[in-house]
């Protein structure tokens, strides 16, 4: 009796113990190795925009960068090495999240908008629906309504940007030709 | 029982009570459940939705005891399910759900005079037997999580008439896979199949009248779910919403005097508060044979 009673007491705290010290969190973010791109398009900066007309636009916004010689520009240099010797756990997280590939996580911020406007609007007591309201977009129902069409155009307006912004910064970044840290 | 959209022993008198089995006794019994609702709460709102009517769901449940000792008792469950609902939209889902193996060990006795106190531990294991979708709720059959318990249960016997039983358990839930690669819920989206299940402690009070060939109970009974999100506005619900609820009902037993052995046992109940569940009304109905292997009798 005293022998069942004992590995009945075993099986419970071992059982338990098994199901107690397992993690189950599942995290929200999905974890990505770093993007390896097999080239680097260098000639990027040429190809056809969908919505902008002309890069030079931008110009003021990006002016011209200090030469590598310069002490601003070594002096700005130290500054970012400091601050990436000193990166906090916080930091360090978003650079491995981005690093995994900026257009697909974006695409993965959009998914998540797409999913939480995803509800058809709920019918009044009366059997009636209201409709979504672009001028109250909080309200219920919420605007707007990300049934497929509307997702789609969201996914795609978010997609053409990225890729003309991405053409943009190749633009700059070959207009002006700063070597990499590693090669400085 | 399926107003907790899945979880089917929490309720069972046999899981819950201070009945043991006598040693070498082996009782097998089926039992019948209908279940249904036509109004839901939505998080905290309490709702109707005609595009689910009212929900029904049935059960047939086998169920099995064996006393190994005076002291110790084993309860096997397995539950199959069909869900309907009245509305034209969705269709129901029907199959074997989740195995319970129980043991429920009577530690202590105490008796003085008419009246007495009795004291168990009782430790649960379930998981699925088929590989049902939880992701069709509120039609899936169940919640596909792998569930631990660890049960206490004290029952204070008046008189030999009266019976006050308090019976409260934690379970620990495994996480679940659907089948999607990522999903929305408790406002953010998981890039993942995994579901984070959240455990739940659950409780239950009983009132009794006891009699040589039958048992009448009334009880109250909550169950809460210890973290996970709620259903959105017009949404579905999903496995890990975070599910409550509060039952009053009553319980009946009959030891059927003409066939030894046989007895007859019927409880039900009703949703007074809920959370993410239906406001179900439920009635179980079933009978239990017990086979006698004890050489003693």
């Amino acid at each position: 009796m005293n022998t069942i009673k004992f590995y009945i007491a075993l099986f419970f705290i071992a059982s338990l113990t098994i199901v107690v010290s397992c993690n189950k969190e599942v995290t929200s973010a999905e974890g990505l190795h770093p993007l390896q791109p097999v080239d680097v398009d260098a000639k990027a900066g040429t190809w056809l925009p969908v919505f902008v007309t002309s890069y030079t636009k931008y110009a003021a916004t990006v002016p011209t960068p200090a030469d590598t010689s310069t002490t601003a520009y070594k002096t700005e240099l130290a500054t970012i090495k400091n601050l990436q010797s000193a990166l906090t756990s916080s930091q360090q997280k978003a650079i491995d999240y981005w690093s995994g590939g900026g257009v697909l996580r974006w695409n993965q911020i959009f998914r998540e908008l797409v999913a939480r406007y995803n509800l058809p609007p709920a019918p009044l007591s009366n059997g009636t629906y209201i409709f979504p309201d672009a001028n109250n977009p909080f309200a219920d129902p919420q605007f707007p309504f990300s049934n497929p069409p509307y997702a789609a155009r969201a996914y795609s307006y978010v997609s053409a940007a990225i890729y003309d912004a991405l053409k943009a910064t190749w633009y700059y970044k070959y207009q002006y030709n700063i070597p990499s840290l590693e090669v400085i | 029982m399926l107003s907790s959209w899945g979880c089917l022993h929490a309720q069972t008198p046999m899981i819950t009570d201070g009945m043991m089995t006598p040693k070498k006794a082996l009782g097998n019994g089926l039992f019948y459940t209908t279940d249904s609702w036509n109004k839901y709460w939505e998080g905290t709102l309490k709702r109707d939705n005609q595009n689910i009517g009212t929900l029904t769901t049935q059960a047939a449940t086998w169920m099995g005891v064996y006393g190994l000792t005076e002291k110790i008792t084993f309860i096997a469950m397995l539950p199959y399910i069909w869900t309907k609902s009245s509305g034209t939209t969705l269709n129901g889902m029907q199959g074997l759900q989740d195995l319970t193996i129980a043991a429920k060990y009577n530690y202590l006795n105490k008796e003085w005079g008419q009246n007495s106190i009795r004291l168990f531990a009782l430790g649960s294991f379930s998981a699925p037997t088929t590989n049902y979708t939880p992701d069709f709720l509120p039609l899936s059959i169940g919640l596909g999580s792998k569930n631990l318990s660890g049960r206490l249960t004290g029952t204070y016997s008046l008189k030999k008439v009266w019976l006050f039983t308090g019976s409260a358990a934690y379970t620990w839930r495994s996480n679940i896979f659907l089948d999607r690669p990522s999903y929305y819920t408790n406002g953010q989206m998981y890039y993942s199949n995994e579901v984070q299940m959240y455990d739940q402690f659950d409780f239950i009070v009983r009132a009794g009248y006891h009699q040589p060939n039958w048992h009448a109970e009334l009880f109250y009974t909550q169950q809460n779910t210890l973290g996970g999100g709620d259903i959105r506005r017009q949404d579905m619900p999903f496995a890990s919403n975070q599910m409550n609820y509060s039952k009053i009902g009553a319980s009946f037993l009959y030891a059927i005097p003409q066939i030894k052995n046989l007895a007859a046992r019927a409880w039900g109940s009703y949703t007074v508060a809920g959370r993410n569940v239906g406001q179900s009304t439920t009635i179980n109905a079933g009978l239990m044979y017990t086979l006698n292997f004890s050489n003693a009798q």
